[in-house]
């Protein structure tokens, strides 16, 4: 690429945006790139991962949710390891055991993952869901309530 | 089989054979310079234009009808949908976005063809040429991988309804055909680049500029509008209390945008100065790529985001036609680039060609930045199998310094000439503006505003928005902004466009630092306070409607002990969904929004749980939009003075 007359500033300019540019970059990605990970890999990495936020995706297990006095606790399996997490967020409608979810926070000293957000895990593409699934039995639920 | 899908893939398989028959003939009036050759050539594309609009308006008289015959309807239809939401199904899943885009497209083609008919003749010629290898994509998709006119048999008596999520809020009838307007619009500025590369005279790059430059400027409002648009609909659909999360679908908006941005910006260095020619056929270049990139990452099922509504086969098409893009157009860039020479020179580093090529710059830094957060942990997870996010703060701390340098620049810019400005006269009428910005500063920091980036970001503004006031305000007297705006419509629609921007990035700043954000759990008659208002949960109900069953949650809004007002959140269940989905409802003032999500409702109805967000200056962003895109039509619409004269 040509550029005519003081072609001196256009490449100073540049420079030094570019400098800009790098300057931002080795702060900014190095301090905030979150990992994903599973159970199984969090667990892995033992000492190493506590303190460190991470993306923790698994599903919600049978039976273990509880709720009290607005703390959460449950536990994310990926089949293979399994993690307890406990959070004061209050989870969405959707949120029940068996459900694909994703929470961020961090593994403490104690082995358990304090998360300070809760995802659920949507469907990429839209599907009705088959005969006797959750949302029909709350609609259910919710439409006799209204009756009686 | 339905008589529409007959209509259907007869109207796409003639408008191919069109496209294929005008390729053959804009080339055969090109070579030959032959009028006839180029009548032909022309009407080849309004044929597609009328072939499309049909196909068009046969899958929406399908949807409307609930024609189950048909493949797209089969998928997205249900009877029990409202009618107009029926009709907005169309761009509601994969395929018939597709086929909307193709309608767009030929009417972008059709229209741009019809303005230059009789002008330019090689120049137009490669102009339709390139346009309809365009649409021969897009045509081939709809044939292929991505076809709606499939025929369904037996046909179903009833299908699902569109997605949940998009049948939410009337935002949804008007931001998809906004974005597409201002993602394909730029196909027009791309194709005149090529061709004028194609050309290679000297004379020819000033044509393409001045020959596309409403183009650009329609496709750059209506993206603008449409990223607004998404922010809105995403604050007022998905309840999680913002308008922007930096999710790689926003981005892949986002990133067009910036190099349009400086498109929009650069090309008047080449109408006043004659400079920058190769720079601006590379940014219409760059800026057509990202759109087919950003359509690419939207449509491919590649990410793993809350917007990626298909996980379909188009992918492959994409790459392939980006690569072709990609390489065809760098390869005549880098061939046919050298015959175009600058005329003009820069005389001086205070004066307006430098400070628009450094807005350039830093357009296009910004657009870097996205790219990289978008592409790091895509391409990691391709080469590591590690997989990673990068947060919205790597995203915030990158654009804060580059938004305020772009602020400063608006300020200088609209007080520095073209060629050489001097640097007594740049202070002498930055003296008012400066100080007036002060007390600006110094009045939000008094009530609060006291984050570094965020007084930044007031003080840089306010400086920007006070130089504009004052040249408006001494012309005042000759004549009003009416008058002005007729007068210099390019000058003083980007005076209200730079306005609309302005408010954006405050409100950006102010709202995103000082959201307040709490979760709340309320028995039937509790109240809770936040700020200066008190919510009382009156009582929860649930109530029918054909297509769902909605719960609402009735909070009664007090201010100072007067009640001020009702918010029902709402959730609304979907019989063929497995999530239902809330919808919150918002109090908006010209101060600050007070925000309320409805997360979880007990099924007796006894209590419920709110998230509760008061953000200040929200609704400034929506102003803002609305003002950026009327100002960039209006130095659309209007002709130059000197146009006028002529």
């Amino acid at each position: 690429m040509k550029f005519s007359g003081k072609g001196l500033f256009t490449i100073l300019g540049i420079l030094l945006i570019a400098a800009g540019l790098v300057y931002l970059l080795w702060g900014g990605l190095e301090e905030n790139v979150v990992y994903f990970v599973t159970p199984t890999e969090l667990l892995e990495k033992g000492e190493a991962a506590v303190g460190n936020p991470v993306r923790l995706g698994g599903v919600v297990q049978g039976g273990s949710l509880q709720e009290k006095e607005g703390i959460v606790t449950f536990s994310l399996t990926d089949e293979v390891k399994t993690v307890l997490v406990v959070t004061t967020k209050t989870p969405p409608q959707m949120f029940h055991e068996g459900i694909g979810a994703v929470v961020e926070g961090a593994l403490r000293k104690d082995g358990i993952f304090e998360a300070n957000r809760l995802m659920v895990k949507h469907g990429n593409e839209y599907r009705p869901p088959k005969e006797g699934e959750m949302p029909q039995q709350i609609y259910k639920a919710i439409q006799q309530e209204k009756r009686s | 089989m339905s008589p529409i899908v007959i209509i259907g893939n007869l109207s796409v398989g003639l408008a191919l054979g069109f496209s294929l028959f005008g390729i053959f003939l804009f080339y055969a009036a090109r070579r030959l310079e032959s009028e006839n050759a180029g009548w032909w050539a022309r009407a080849s594309v309004y044929a597609n234009f009328f072939l499309m609009t049909v196909a068009n308006l046969a899958m929406i008289y399908a949807l409307l009808h609930d024609d189950f015959g048909v493949s797209y309807v089969a998928h997205v239809g249900s009877r029990e949908t409202p009618r107009w939401v029926s009709a907005i199904s169309l761009w509601s899943s994969l395929e018939g976005s597709l086929l909307l885009w193709g309608w767009v497209l030929s009417a972008f083609s059709a229209a741009c063809l019809y303005r230059n008919r009789e002008t330019h003749l090689s120049l137009i010629s490669w102009v339709g040429l390139v346009l309809l290898i365009v649409q021969i994509f897009f045509y081939l998709l709809l044939a292929l991988p991505a076809n709606p006119f499939l025929s369904v048999n037996p046909p179903p008596l009833n299908g699902p309804g569109p997605n949940p999520l998009l049948q939410n809020h009337w935002l949804m009838a008007v931001h998809p055909p906004c974005l597409y307007i201002g993602y394909i619009g730029f196909t027009i500025p791309f194709a005149f680049a090529l061709a004028s590369l194609m050309e290679a005279r000297q004379d020819l790059p000033q044509n393409w500029i001045s020959l596309s430059r409403r183009w650009t400027l329609l496709a750059w409002s209506f993206l603008s509008v449409a990223i607004m648009l998404g922010g809105w609909w995403s604050y007022a659909v998905l309840g999680w209390g913002g308008y922007w999360a930096w999710d790689p679908v926003e981005n892949a908006s986002f990133m067009p945008w910036l190099t349009g941005t400086a498109l929009v910006h650069s090309v008047m260095v080449q109408e006043k100065r004659k400079m920058l020619p190769v720079w601006n056929l590379a940014l219409a270049i760059l800026t057509f790529l990202l759109t087919l990139l950003g359509t690419f990452l939207t449509r491919s099922g590649i990410l793993d985001s809350v917007h990626s509504f298909t996980e379909s086969h188009i992918g492959p098409y994409f790459l392939v036609f980006i690569g072709i893009a990609l390489v065809g157009s760098l390869a005549l860039l880098f061939w046919r680039g050298e015959k175009i020479q600058a005329e003009g020179r820069f005389d001086s580093l205070l004066s307006l060609e430098f400070l628009l090529l450094f807005n350039n710059l830093l357009f296009l830094s910004f657009c870097f930045i996205v790219f990289l957060g978008t592409f790091y942990p895509l391409l990691l997870e391709a080469v590591t199998g590690k997989r990673i996010s990068i947060g919205e703060p790597y995203f915030n701390q990158m654009s804060a310094p580059i938004t305020s340098l772009l602020l400063l620049l608006m300020g200088i810019g609209l007080l520095v000439p073209w060629k050489r400005g001097d640097l007594k006269t740049l202070f002498r009428q930055s003296v008012v503006p400066l100080i007036l910005s002060l007390v600006v500063g110094f009045v939000s920091f008094l009530f609060g505003g006291r984050a570094p980036w965020v007084l930044a970001i007031v003080l840089l503004a306010s400086y920007a928005f006070f130089v504009m006031g004052a040249e408006v305000f001494r012309l005042a007297p000759k004549r009003n902004f009416f008058q002005l705006l007729l007068d210099n419509p390019r000058r003083y629609g980007g005076f209200i466009a730079h306005t609309g921007a302005l408010l954006i990035v405050v409100a950006v700043s102010l709202s995103s630092t000082y959201e307040k954000d709490q979760e709340v759990t309320l028995k039937r008659g509790e109240s809770v306070k936040v700020s200066s208002y008190r919510l009382s949960l009156d009582r929860l109900t649930g109530e029918e409607t054909p297509q769902r069953f909605e719960v609402k949650a009735h909070l009664q809004i007090s201010r100072d002990e007067v009640i001020i007002g009702e918010l029902t959140p709402q959730m609304n269940y979907y019989p063929g969904s497995r999530e239902p989905i809330g919808s919150p409802a918002v109090r908006s003032s010209w101060k600050e929004d007070l925000y309320t999500t409805l997360i979880q409702v007990d099924p007796k109805g006894e209590n419920a749980s709110f998230r509760v967000i008061l953000t200040p200056a929200v609704i400034w962003i929506w102003v803002g939009g609305i003002m950026v895109m009327s100002g960039g039509l209006l130095a659309m619409l209007f002709r130059r003075p000197t146009e006028r004269r002529l």
